[in-house]
């Protein structure tokens, strides 16, 4: 079993390079699931379990804090940990992320160091082989 | 001009691996004279404390290169719809890292990235800052317009 990261970036290049960095981080094993925009990122939340949701912020169609705000009405999609990785440096946007629910945000450009620790921060220590699910089943309330 | 070189060092070392040189003795117009080839220019928009726009130019060789290292994809492989990806991301980050180290207190709007037809840089009103940049890999240049 292993982390399941739902990536959302209008960006392919963004994307595979936001995947290559978890996979290099050490944080352990990752599978990933990858969204152009907020709407497809709630599509692809009815088909997969997800773990967390790592999201850009300007996307067309829909961008991340509006994502974020969809999710919180939702009674399941509420609950999962939603990452903010962005271009926004300006202390009032990031105060606004975690205001609308986000539990962390990253700034680009990042390093996989720091993609570990907000991994981490967020979903807790794993070991290279094991995954968060594995640990979550107990914590299930269906 | 310090922020804009702190923040395209950080985001071509930090993203793509690459280190870079400022030589003291070249401008912005040394690249466009020197380059051979196809050339891809990007620009962004910025609206805030000071509005203008950033472009930078990178011949096909270094964007290639670029590439490799931000994807981690064989760069024969790699479609031209990548490449403009990718140095649309490039000027993303760039400009952003650029205001928040310039201000992180200010609130800096940015336009979607979009490449320059013709790849030669658009002249505008207002000052200027141009950066001839030396990689490994081949020059670049970035150029930063604005009217505060």
């Amino acid at each position: 079993m292993s982390v399941n990261i739902l990536v959302v970036d209008d960006s392919i290049p963004m994307r595979s390079v936001i995947i290559r960095t978890i996979k290099s981080s050490g944080f352990g094993a990752a599978s990933f699931v990858e969204a152009n925009n907020g709407k497809e990122a709630l599509d692809k939340m009815k088909d997969d379990w997800l773990d967390l949701v790592v999201t850009d912020y300007n996307m067309p169609e829909m961008d991340g804090m509006t994502l974020i705000q969809e999710m919180k009405k939702d009674s399941i999609f509420k609950e999962i940990p939603v990452l903010v990785v962005t271009t926004e440096g300006s202390q009032e946007k990031i105060e606004e992320f975690i205001e609308k629910g986000a539990s962390g945000y990253i700034k680009k450009p990042f390093t996989p160091e720091l993609i570990r620790q907000k991994l981490t921060e967020i979903l807790g220590e794993m070991e290279e082989d094991e995954g968060f699910s594995d640990d979550s089943d107990d914590d299930l309330d269906f | 001009m310090t922020a804009m070189t702190t923040s395209i060092s950080e985001v071509l070392e930090t993203m793509c691996f690459m280190s870079l040189n400022l030589p003291a003795d070249k401008t912005c117009d040394d690249f466009f004279k020197e380059a051979s080839g196809k050339v891809f220019g990007c620009e962004i928009g910025f609206s805030g404390k000071v509005n203008g726009k950033m472009q930078i130019f990178m011949p096909d060789r270094l964007i290639r290169t670029v590439t490799e290292n931000f994807m981690g994809q064989d760069p024969d492989s790699i479609e031209e719809s990548l490449l403009e990806g990718t140095l649309k991301e490039v000027i993303n980050m760039a400009a952003g890292n650029t205001f928040s180290i310039y201000d992180s207190n200010e609130v800096f709007n940015l336009s979607i990235p979009e490449m320059i037809e013709g790849s030669a840089p658009v002249k505008t009103g207002g000052e200027e800052l141009s950066l001839y940049i030396e990689t490994m890999d081949g020059n670049m240049a970035a150029i930063m317009t604005y009217e505060a």
